[in-house]
């Protein structure tokens, strides 16, 4: 925001201690320098100083003027005070002071006199104006006390010494006189300057001068208008903070409300729960009295329980011993068992290690035989198929032999009945 | 194709054809005529009736129609019946030629044709239902070439089937 206002604003940021960076080249060219470095460089003097004899004198006249009235300023401080400087001040500044301080005060006797007749006047110079007779007197204690104090002053001049030791007296002077100092100083300043800058920069200087109040002009609309912006902006939120206002009061007027509501109901349902305590209170004492009795009454029967269960305990445990004991026994049986089982078990076992080798043993022989059997077997097998073969001829030989018997049976059967039948038949001529 | 009444009438008188050969056959050997002949002769009778059983066949058949209690004869009852069977289911016919050849060259073992005449007796006296001597001694006039002392069977056969038809 502050930077927007700046530019909004237009000012010139650089700083005027920058002034003195630049003044080196001012005699050469004031006008380029003051342009190029800085926009505030313009209200600066031309040059440093003063290239005129004229000008020197003039400014060295307005010197003279403020340092003699800061003296005189001071003259009827010293006039008051002045045994206390008599040491630095020497006799003849001495003796001219107080004749100073007799004349001023004739003067001023002279003026009471003149305003108790009412004859005070003003005019435009501030000379006052009375009788003729009187303004005369007046005028002769004037052109006294002027040439008293010229008198003074040379003195001064004379005793640097001495003019410094009153001018360090300074604090006493009256307000009137430093304001006045001041504005001579003022004026010297303004002349230096004055007479520093040329016609032609003085131009440039006015130049600049509008167009920075131009710019200040703008600025100030744009802050008029900021500002405008910013009122409405204060006067809704003063509404909105009215509008809260409003609406915290209501809030705490309910809250109120609702305390004392509250307060009446907390109070009301005080009393009911005590009430509801008593109420309680005697009922849970009655239980407590019934329930005191019945855990008597349980404790007797506990007491009761326990001697029964002592009993019982002492009995069991009694048993407990006896079969602890009877399980020892049974354990020593079966480790005294189980040892002896273990030997026969090893026996049994280095026995059965040296069967088991035997066994290799012999199946390694079986092998040998079970390869011997095969072959024999395939052997016999052999033979058995070669027997056979030979019946299968001799079958089919037999029956071939008996084929060819039968069939020479029959034949020679039939032969011999044939040459029978054929001598018969020669012989007895039967039938054919 | 014949009608059935034809047919059997022409089957009976196959039947009575042949029971009239077998009864034939019977009496030639029937001595006594007394419808009987010997056990020993039955083999001659169904040899002569065309059939070439072997000696367990003839066997077999001779169980058939022995008496229960055996009398060493044989009647015409009994073998009647039994033969005309055998006939008209045409057993024990005579094996053909080519079957008679390959059994020659069974016992050919050389396969060159011939059998020697030891080669024939041992087989026919060693092997099947061997011959008896008398048997074998009349094979051997039949059947063994005297120049060459072997036989050769080929020629044996066929000369055999030629005097059967």
């Amino acid at each position: 925001m502050a930077t927007k206002v700046a530019t909004m604003l237009q000012l010139p940021y650089e700083s005027t201690d920058s002034s003195s960076k630049s003044s080196v080249g001012h005699s050469q060219t004031p006008k380029k320098s003051a342009i190029k470095t800085s926009p505030l460089k313009l209200l600066d003097p031309g040059r440093s100083k003063l290239t005129t004899v004229e000008t020197k004198r003039i400014v060295s006249v307005l010197d003279e003027a403020i340092f003699k009235v800061e003296l005189i300023s001071l003259i009827s401080h010293i006039t008051e005070f002045l045994d206390d400087l008599s040491t630095i001040l020497g006799s003849e500044l001495m003796g001219t002071l107080k004749e100073h301080e007799r004349l001023s005060n004739n003067m001023e006797a002279l003026l009471t006199q003149l305003q108790r007749e009412g004859l005070k006047q003003e005019d435009g110079r501030g000379d006052l104006v009375g009788t003729e007779e009187q303004i005369r007197h007046l005028q002769l204690h004037q052109q006294a006390v002027k040439s008293s104090i010229r008198n003074i002053l040379r003195l001064f001049q004379a005793d640097p010494l001495a003019s410094q030791a009153v001018r360090d007296e300074a604090y006493a002077r009256d307000l009137s006189f430093e304001i006045f100092i001041k504005g001579l100083s003022e004026f010297r300043g303004f002349l230096l300057e004055k007479l520093l800058t040329s016609p032609l920069e003085e131009q440039e200087k006015v130049q600049f001068m509008e167009e920075i109040s131009l710019r200040d002009k703008k600025n100030t609309e744009t802050i008029a208008a900021l500002e405008a912006e910013l009122a409405t902006a204060i006067q809704s939120r003063d509404n909105e903070i009215m509008k809260m206002n409003a609406a915290i009061r209501d809030l705490k007027s309910h809250l109120l409300h609702l305390e004392k509501s509250s307060e009446s109901h907390i109070q009301r349902t005080k009393q009911e729960a005590e009430k509801l305590q008593k109420g309680e209170l005697r009922i849970s004492q009655a239980k407590c009295a019934k329930i005191q009795q019945d855990i008597h009454q349980l404790r007797a029967q506990l007491n009761v329980l326990i001697i029964d269960n002592r009993d019982s305990e002492l009995a069991l445990r009694k048993k407990k011993y006896k079969v602890e004991m009877e399980i020892e026994n049974w354990i020593q049986k079966y480790d005294a068992d189980m040892g002896e089982k273990q030997t026969e078990f090893e026996e049994v076992d280095a026995v059965y290690t040296e069967e088991k080798a035997q066994l290799a043993e012999l199946k390694e022989k079986y092998a040998v035989l079970e390869q011997e059997y095969s072959q024999i077997k395939e052997e016999r097998k052999r033979s058995q198929e070669k027997k056979e073969r030979a019946e299968r001829e001799l079958a089919i030989m037999v029956r071939a032999a008996t084929h060819i018997q039968a069939f020479w049976k029959g034949y020679l059967v039939r032969s011999l009945l044939k040459s029978k039948r054929k001598k018969k038949g020669k012989g007895k001529k039967s039938k054919k | 194709s014949l009608p059935k009444k034809e047919r059997d009438s022409q089957t009976q008188t196959i039947i009575a054809d042949i029971q009239k050969k077998i009864t034939d056959a019977f009496e030639v050997f029937d001595h006594e005529c007394n419808k009987t002949v010997d056990v020993r002769e039955i083999g001659t009778i169904i040899r002569s009736l065309g059939c070439c059983p072997s000696e367990s066949e003839l066997h077999d058949l001779l169980a058939e129609v022995e008496e229960e209690e055996p009398t060493g004869y044989i009647r015409l009852e009994k073998f009647l019946p039994m033969m005309t069977k055998v006939l008209m289911e045409r057993r024990y016919r005579p094996i053909p030629e080519d079957i008679l050849l390959r059994a020659f060259e069974v016992l050919d073992e050389n396969k060159c044709g011939h059998l020697t005449k030891e080669e024939l007796v041992k087989y026919m006296t060693e092997e099947g239902e061997p011959f008896t001597q008398e048997e074998m001694e009349e094979m051997l006039s039949a059947a063994v070439d005297p120049e060459t002392n072997t036989v050769r069977y080929r020629d044996y056969i066929t000369m055999m089937v030629v005097d059967e038809n």
